[in-house]
């Protein structure tokens, strides 16, 4: 043990410490209750100076009524070897854990500041370092709980204690109670496991930097004319503009990889996964690419009128347009499976909801239909004017719609209901629904994030499970905010201007944030 | 009138509880799916008398609570769930105690009461500076001052980026 | 025995192994495995989990930020968890050698009861282990991922199972199951349990990837299902050219029906449910579909025999195959042409020429009905076949002997006779006469008619001979039963459509408008001299032909008929009234026989009328005086007489000449005697009849003629241009309904339409629309 120090704690801590090991000791002979035999020689020898304590009442003191007046009188000189300490404290230990020990009243202790000690020193005595006691499994849940404030405390209390607490796995409870666990967070690819902790500090630093507005801008250049939509990955960016190409950038250098115009006016909507893009056109067809490749490998023609949206599953695509009829088609053979007359004049978007779709209309109507068969589910009334926008979270219980009314609505897919998000001052033309994951039941995960564009240039961030208003950011030159797509870190926006605009907000945080 | 069944602790002392009681421990309740219907007498090794005692006091109490579900794969147990009142006293013992019990309902796989042991622990560390919390539990600390201000700097740089 | 110390890894697991060597191999039930064993071999792995804990944690180094904290615990619990498995895989393999000799049922009893011992067993080390499964495995299953190969202790247990022993017993064993369901095929009945099991064993041993919760059904399919499929295919594949070649095609349907129903049970006894969709389908096609031609073939015969049951069963067991009942449906529809044919051409025979209406009626519903009754009993009134009937029967009643009568060179007619028999058969119904029917009769033959007016394809023609049929009898009164008539027309607004009806209901409301008038009239001509009741039609509606005729009505009439154009002029002012004086009767009250005091009532038509009124002044005239008298031209004139000379109320001198030639002469025959009071003169001749018919159907044509080309130039509107091809095929659908054109009449429009300068011709092919 190091001798002296600066640290005023340890040292009144050592002090009261060797004294009341002391006074245990004495007390402890002087009821036999600990064999003299069992002091070490050395102390013996020592200018230990045993003095019995005053003899408590023998009824236990319930009453109060035995008071010994004085304070444990010792003379045993202060002795700071660690062997010493150790043996006092095996004593003690033992002490503590006989009935005898029980049966004391602390409050026995007449002078107060005597009690007090004794208090202290009682309960020191029996407390210990659980971390040495418990094995790590039951470690891991007990710091699992403790919120993470507290956590970094924990890690200045001692190096076990450090150790401890930078278990994998506790961090790993801490971000899946924060933030869900999504299975491509769980794992990496090279089958390692994450390093929990940082991954928790990065995610707090992304989501502080959205709050605080603190990001970094980039503009992807070549467009020649306003953008209506735009994609992204983990690799790479997708965009649809009025000058009748689709541009395909890669994420990190923001390079323009390919340019891909076959289309016959403006590419006004896509969806994408990782074998397929498919775009549809004011031209009134919808084009198919490989992504791999970037060739074309379909074409569908069946609307009379512009193509508003699009949407994909694993087995279909879903084409919505101006002429107010969706079509859903099959992928494997890019025929058309059925169609059906959805709205009251255009539909504007489509989404898709789990094993059903929803189509939003310009007759300000939210209609939900199975995927398989075209039956018609429900209809979600709110809106007081025509839907520009639709979008479905991950786990398809909640679903937010962007309107000409100028709100937003928040929709429970569940009850029907719905919440209005006012703000901004222009029609809501996109939305977009980050970052959310249902555990347990019915609770989500209050990390998920709603963003929304509008024609009011304003992009603005609200909570999902609450609504409540978080944050905005103004695109550049007051233009129109055409699409707006976002994950934990990314905000991607494509507006009138020429030049979609990426916030990055976890710019000052270094490489390997995460992206989902 | 339901099945009884006795358990004998480490130091020899038996209890004798009803069978619904003894299987919130999944382990007890498992091995009695297993062995049969003839199981009278449970030896429970590794646990003291006094510890026994107060688990079964804890399962007692709670026999008639419907099954308990963990949440899937243990994750996202709610931030916030409050400890009922009669668990935060029956958990008001000294710390030795305290941590017996865990061990125990850890040794006996009584999820309920392992989850409420932990969350009682956490809450003692929980809006503690460094110093109290050795305080609490009788830490030494053996950092040097380099250490610990390295550490400190880290805390700042995450809390500040 | 007291339990190891927690830290001794070896001397743990020699505890432990006493244990599970009870759990896996001997007798567990007669209190092989102890509570108390229980609880220690529990405890001595928990401890020697746990055991850590008690030792200090080695001290980290001064190196800040390592992370991941790797404690001594985790390491032990691998440690037993790593002769858990050496020990099952050991276990494993003596099984495997015990069985290497075994074949047939044998093995699989053996497989089984070794599935039995082994799966209880797992699951007793499952929960004797589980502090291993909730700490150690769930650890190195979070963080390795799929990649890990840990496993909780019972899915341990199936995956060394399927790893160690059932991939190399799999082959053994699986041809032993199939040979046992050869064995059942072929008649005799397997053991049930032991199949089960076997194979409910190898769907447990699939484990999900992904979670090793969920059982995926891939392995049990690729192992088992996929062998069992193809082996099923070729026992049946041998076994229905066996039996073709040995048995009729009739025993063989049979045969498959049982087969069928076996292979559903088989799945229901020791199967998973997942396998009888392939399975089913499997012995469809090779039973069913490979053979499916020649089974066709049978069809006809069968029909032919009306073998009612074997047509079932066939129906049955191609409907399971796509396609395959579609030669069978043609075969339906030519078998039922031929009947029909041959019913009609005999009914020909035994009437020795065309027979009446009725009969013929009856006969086209007795023969639909019979196929009805047909596709109802042996195909389970499956439309696809009732259609194939009513196309044949179409066929029928459009092209049978009576309807498209052949003339001298064979050549048959063009338009089909049948509309018209309809509308005959309808009208004789309808109209009043002697023989009158029993109402309920009337109303059922009424339905047969419309029946088969579903299937007459020249619904144009039933409509133009039912209205004229209509239009006659409304004006001659001869309805017997204005209810029916009115119900019949509501009915055929089904066939016919709401356009044609409505023009029928016209007609009636026409005549009960007159009705009204002439009371109205009646009233205003209180006491008139001549009984006059006009009937006033909307021109358009009816389909009676004006003539226009002059001559002159005698003053007497003349004066009543001024007053009725007053009196209708007050009422309709501004509409013209034209007089079909074709279609007018009168009733004569005449008095010139000697034989009766009271006189006779002649009813006669307006032309009759005028030529007797001549004889109120004088008895005899000769033709050329009637026809200067009456004015009437001279093919009326004789036209009237001809039926008043016929009922010798005129005699005519010389008698042997033909009626009306010059020099003939007309007499009141003063010796006529009748036995009735009332004489009808006012008959039709049956050359008027004859003619009328063919008019009608010339103008039907004529119509058919202008409809196309309205079709047409409705398509052309809307399309602007069109190219000759899909101009023609388009027309022709919508004509559809209506009547079945032919090429060359489209043609035939479309080039009247050129000519008028409706179309203009471009290029070769195309034609513009001209507005």
């Amino acid at each position: 043990m190091d001798s002296g120090g600066t640290h005023h704690n340890r040292h009144a801590v050592g002090r009261r410490a060797s004294a009341f090991w002391k006074a245990m000791l004495a007390e402890a002979i002087a009821r036999k209750i600990v064999p003299l035999s069992l002091v070490p020689d050395s102390l013996r020898e020592s200018r230990l100076d045993l003095e019995p304590f005053p003899v408590l009442a023998q009824s236990g003191g319930q009453d109060g009524n035995a008071v010994p007046a004085e304070p444990p009188r010792c003379r045993i000189a202060r002795t700071d070897s660690q062997s010493t300490q150790d043996t006092f404290w095996t004593v003690a230990s033992a002490f503590a854990n006989t009935d005898a020990a029980s049966t004391v009243d602390r409050t026995s202790w007449v002078s107060r500041e005597s009690a007090v000690i004794f208090d202290d020193r009682w309960m020191l005595s029996h407390n210990k370092d659980f971390t040495k006691l418990l094995p790590p499994e039951i470690l891991d849940k007990v710091f699992g709980y403790v919120p993470y404030k507290a956590l970094l405390q924990c890690q200045l209390v001692s190096r076990n204690w450090r150790d401890v607490t930078n278990s994998n796995t506790i961090w790993r409870e801490k971000y899946a109670q924060e933030w869900g666990l999504s299975p491509t967070v769980t794992t990496l690819p090279s089958g390692k496991s994450r390093d929990w902790r940082r991954l928790y500090e990065v995610r707090t630093a992304l989501d502080r930097n959205m709050l605080n507005s603190q990001y970094a801008s980039y503009h992807l250049e070549g467009h020649k004319d306003g953008v209506y939509c735009a994609k992204f990955d983990n690799k790479e960016i997708l965009t649809g503009s009025r000058d009748n190409t689709l541009k395909v950038w890669d994420f990190k250098t923001r390079k323009q990889l390919h340019s891909l115009d076959g289309y016959g006016g403006s590419v006004l909507c896509m969806a994408m996964d990782d074998k397929i893009v498919v775009s549809g056109s004011s031209d009134t067809r919808c084009l198919i690419y490989d992504r791999k490749t970037y060739r074309q490998i379909g074409k569908l023609e069946f609307h009379d009128a512009p193509v508003l949206d699009v949407a994909l599953t694993g087995s279909r695509i879903i084409s919505a347009g101006k002429d107010g009829r969706i079509a859903v088609w099959r992928r494997r053979d890019m025929h058309m499976q059925y169609y059906l007359k959805a709205h009251r004049g255009p539909v504007n978007a489509v989404a898709v909801c789990g094993s059903t779709f929803l189509t939003a209309g310009a007759d300000g109507l939210i209609k939900q239909w199975s995927t398989a068969t075209g039956e018609h589910i429900q209809t979600l009334r709110g809106h007081t004017r025509g839907l520009a926008c639709i979008d479905v979270s991950s786990c398809a219980r909640y679903a937010v719609s962007g309107s000409n009314d100028r709100t937003l609505r928040i929709w429970n897919m569940e009850t029907g209901e719905s919440r209005c998000l006012e703000g901004h001052l222009d029609v809501v033309r996109s939305v977009c629904i980050s970052g959310s994951r249902v555990i347990s039941g019915s609770r989500v995960i209050s990390g998920s994030r709603v963003i929304s564009g509008s024609y009011d240039s304003m992009i603005k961030v609200w909570d999902l499970r609450s609504g409540k208003f978080l944050s905005e950011y103004r695109q550049p030159n007051g233009n129109s905010v055409f699409c707006v797509r976002a994950n934990a870190r990314y905000i991607v926006a494509t507006s009138v201007g020429v030049h979609p605009t990426i916030l990055d907000f976890g710019a000052t945080l270094g490489a390997s944030a995460p992206n989902n | 009138m339901s099945r009884k069944v006795r358990l004998t602790s480490a130091d020899n002392v038996t209890y004798e509880v009803d069978i619904e009681v003894a299987e919130k421990s999944m382990l007890l309740k498992n091995m009695m799916e297993d062995i049969g219907d003839d199981v009278t007498d449970v030896p429970v090794p590794n646990v003291q008398a006094n510890v026994l005692k107060k688990v079964i006091e804890y399962c007692e109490h709670h026999k008639n609570d419907p099954a308990y579900v963990s949440s899937d794969e243990g994750i996202a147990r709610a931030k916030a769930t409050e400890i009922s009142q009669w668990d935060q006293k029956f958990l008001q013992v000294d710390q030795e105690m305290l941590f017996e019990i865990i061990l125990t309902a850890n040794y006996l796989d009584i999820r309920p009461l392992l989850e409420v042991g932990c969350r009682t622990v956490a809450n003692m560390i929980k809006n503690k500076s460094p110093e109290e919390i050795r305080k609490t539990f009788n830490i030494e600390n053996d950092f040097t001052p380099e250490e610990e201000a390295q550490i400190r700097r880290e805390h700042e740089w995450a809390q500040d980026r | 025995m007291s339990l190891p110390r927690a830290t001794d890894i070896q001397g743990t697991w020699e505890y432990i192994a006493k244990g599970v060597e009870i759990i896996m191999v001997k007798d567990l039930a007669k209190g092989g495995l102890t509570t108390e064993m229980y609880m220690n071999m529990y405890t001595a792995i928990h401890n020697c989990c746990v055991a850590t804990s008690q030792t200090p944690a080695p001290r980290s180094s001064a190196a800040l930020g390592s992370s991941a904290r790797t404690s001594q615990s985790q390491l032990l619990g691998g440690d037993i968890y790593q002769r858990l498995k050496d020990y099952l895989i050991h276990h494993l393999e003596h099984l495997r050698r015990d069985a290497e000799h075994l074949v047939g049922i044998d093995l699989i009893q053996y497989y089984n009861q070794c599935w039995l011992r082994y799966t209880m067993g797992a699951k007793y080390l499952d929960h004797i282990f589980s502090y291993i499964n909730r700490h150690w495995v769930k650890h190195e299953r979070d963080e390795g991922g799929r990649q890990s190969g840990v496993y909780e202790v019972s899915v341990l247990c199936l995956v060394l199972w399927r790893d160690y022993l059932f991939t190399s017993l799999s082959q053994a064993l699986v041809e032993a199951l199939l040979q046992q369901i050869e064995s059942s095929r072929e008649g005799n009945p397997a053991q049930v349990t032991p199949l089960q099991l076997a194979i409910s064993s190898m769907v447990s041993i699939g484990l999900d990837d992904q979670n090793s919760k969920r059982t995926s059904l891939s392995f049990y399919t690729k192992n088992f299902e996929e062998p069992f499929i193809e082996a099923t295919a070729a026992y049946y594949m041998a076994e229905s050219q066996r039996y073709l070649n040995e048995h009729g095609v009739v025993e063989y349907m049979r045969l498959v029906d049982q087969r069928l129903q076996e292979e559903h049970q088989r799945v229901a006894m020791y199967l998973h449910p997942n396998t009888e969709e392939r399975l089913i389908s499997v012995c469809e096609k090779v039973l069913i579909e490979d053979n499916q031609e020649i089974i066709q073939d049978q069809f006809i015969v069968l029909l032919s025999a009306n073998r009612e049951e074997e047509c079932n069963i066939l129906y049955r067991l191609l409907s399971k195959v796509p396609h395959s009942l579609e030669p069978v449906q043609d075969m339906l529809t030519t078998y039922v042409e031929q009947q029909g044919l041959l019913a009609v051409d005999a009914l020909i025979a035994e009437h020795e020429g065309i027979p009446e209406p009725r009969v013929y009626v009856s006969t086209l519903l007795k023969v639909h009905d019979h196929f009805d009754e047909l596709v109802k009993k042996s195909f389970g009134s499956s439309p696809g076949m009732l259609k194939a009937v009513n196309t044949g029967f179409t066929t029928v009643i459009n092209q049978n002997l009576i309807a498209r009568p052949a003339d001298k060179n064979g050549n048959r007619a063009k338009d089909s006779k049948t509309p018209e028999l309809l509308a005959r058969f309808s009208d004789s119904l309808l109209k009043k006469s002697s023989k009158n029917a029993d109402n309920v009769d009337v109303e059922s033959s009424l339905a047969g008619i419309l029946r088969l007016l579903q299937f007459v394809g020249e619904r144009d023609a039933f409509e133009k001979h039912y209205t004229r049929l209509l239009s006659r009898r409304l004006v001659h009164q001869t309805s017997a039963n204005q209810e029916m008539e009115i119900s019949m027309v509501s009915r055929l607004t089904e066939v016919c459509g709401m356009d044609y009806t409505n023009k029928l209901n016209k007609m009636f409301s026409d005549i009960t408008m007159s009705t009204e008038m002439q009371q109205q009239f009646k009233q205003h001509n209180p006491y008139p001299s001549v009984e006059f009741t006009p009937i006033i039609l909307a021109d358009g509606f009816w389909p009676l032909p004006h003539q226009k005729v002059e001559f002159s009505l005698p003053e007497k009439l003349q004066k009543t008929l001024e007053r009725f154009l007053v009196f209708y002029e007050e009422i309709h002012s501004g509409r013209k009234l034209k007089w079909l004086w074709n279609f007018g009767k009168a009733e004569l009250k005449v008095n010139f026989a000697k034989s009766s005091r009271s006189g006779y009532v002649l009813q006669v038509s307006v032309f009759q009328m005028v030529v007797l009124l001549l004889y109120n002044d004088t008895t005899v005239l000769t033709i050329d005086e009637i026809i200067e008298k009456t004015g009437l031209p001279a093919e009326l004139a004789i036209g009237a007489l001809t039926y008043i000379v016929k009922a010798h109320i005129l005699k005519q001198t010389p008698a042997a000449a033909p009626l009306g030639a010059p020099g003939t002469e007309y007499s009141l025959n003063k010796d006529f005697k009748s036995k009735k009071m009332r004489i009808n003169l006012n008959l039709p001749l049956k050359s008027e009849l004859r003619h009328e018919a063919t008019e009608a159907q010339a103008q039907i044509q004529e119509e058919r003629n202008m409809f196309l080309q309205t079709v047409i130039v409705r398509i052309m509107k809307a399309r602007r241009e069109q190219n000759h091809a899909s101009l023609v095929h388009e027309t022709m659908e919508m004509a559809q309904k209506r009547f079945s054109p032919t090429t060359r009449d489209i043609k035939k429009a479309i080039s009247a339409l050129v000519d008028n300068e409706y179309l203009k011709r471009e290029g070769t092919d195309q034609y513009v629309y001209l507005a």
